[in-house]
């Protein structure tokens, strides 16, 4: 089993819910939209945070689409 | 119908419904990643579950929890237990069981997807609990339906291809119907990829009759859960009775009725499998 690793630079994803590349993208959905530690219960606050990096293909397709290059995955 | 279905009795028989379903909807993003499922937001839940024996362990103790959410605890809101329904049975319980009826946002399209989709129903306790989340009210404000404006919403799910399912605030009592889609919704999801009964099957499963099919094809693409084959040697559909969910949208499709749903129970093979 390859061990696959999705990195996010949130200094570079700043406006999340605006922009939804990576998730409208992602055929097996790896990444979710979810809360941050400090505000629950407003989703302006959310992140996106690749959940699931074991149902990852590797196509690669959301680096290519971000526009801001802020998504780096890693394929042991 | 199932006798489980019902709603005022179980209502009044658990005064701390409300209570529950606020803690329930309030965190259901937490709870889908939390402790419920075995998962946490650590980067590392798919991988757990998926090591042979340790993930077997796993799946098997999470599984066990949610079966002894059937004698609820009021304080600790934890699974988001469902189960798939046909369309007859969505509309039953809309028209004739419940009080009030409102739509509420998605919050499972939110998360994987980034839209807002009026794609939930929630039923009188659901209603009075919902006002205080503002992340499910939609842009014009929650809507009350009727029984027809209901059915008409149930219907036009049902043609764009979507599961019904019901949502148990504390079991047995019924919160809402959601239009579901893999991989989009978190109770499929998690049941599907990850094994862990968060939706239960449906009573019931698809049987083709031979006598009427022509083979079109409408129902194989409408199956969201991989269960019905084409096989052009027999110039039919096969369904695989282990992998049906009972949702019935392949039922809805065809044009010559030639799909009926039967009893799950009735099948020795798929008795109890749910």
């Amino acid at each position: 089993m390859k061990k696959i690793k999705i990195n996010i630079d949130y200094s570079k994803c700043i406006t999340p819910e605006n922009c939804r590349a990576c998730i409208n993208i992602c055929q097996p959905v790896v990444f979710v939209l979810t809360f941050t530690d400090e505000d629950y219960h407003d989703p302006k606050n959310w992140k996106i945070v690749p959940i699931f990096p074991i149902l990852c293909i590797g196509c690669n397709l959301c680096v290519e689409n971000c526009p801001e290059k802020a998504i780096n995955v890693l394929i042991k | 119908m199932n006798a489980r279905n019902y709603l005022k009795e179980a209502d009044e028989k658990y005064e701390y419904t409300r209570d529950y379903l606020e803690v329930l909807w309030g965190n259901l993003e937490r709870i889908y990643l939390g402790k419920a499922m075995g998962m946490s937001i650590n980067n590392t839940i798919g991988y757990r579950l998926k090591i042979p024996i340790i993930g077997r362990m796993i799946k098997w103790m999470v599984n066990k929890k949610l079966e002894k959410e059937k004698n609820p605890n009021p304080r600790i809101a934890e699974g988001h237990f469902g189960q798939v329904i046909p369309l007859e049975e969505a509309k039953l319980i809309t028209t004739n069981l419940a009080d009030v009826r409102i739509k509420a946002l998605c919050p499972c399209r939110y998360m994987h997807r980034g839209i807002k989709v009026e794609s939930c129903m929630g039923f009188t306790a659901l209603a009075e609990v919902l006002p205080k989340l503002p992340r499910f009210i939609p842009e014009n404000g929650l809507e009350i339906l009727d029984s027809d404006k209901a059915e008409a919403f149930l219907n036009n799910m049902n043609e764009e291809g979507k599961v019904h399912t019901i949502w148990w605030g504390p079991i047995p009592y019924i919160a809402a119907i959601c239009s579901c889609e893999y991989p989009e919704c978190l109770g499929l999801r998690t049941r599907l990829d990850f094994g862990i009964k968060t939706v239960l099957k449906g009573e019931y499963i698809a049987v083709v009759n031979p006598n009427k099919c022509i083979g079109c094809g409408k129902c194989v693409s409408r199956c969201q859960f991989g269960a019905i084959n084409f096989s052009s040697s027999i110039n039919r559909p096969i369904i695989d009775a282990k992998r049906c969910f009972g949702c019935g949208l392949c039922k809805e499709s065809c044009e010559e009725q030639a799909i009926r749903l039967v009893d799950r129970d009735e099948i020795p093979i798929t008795r109890g499998m749910y």
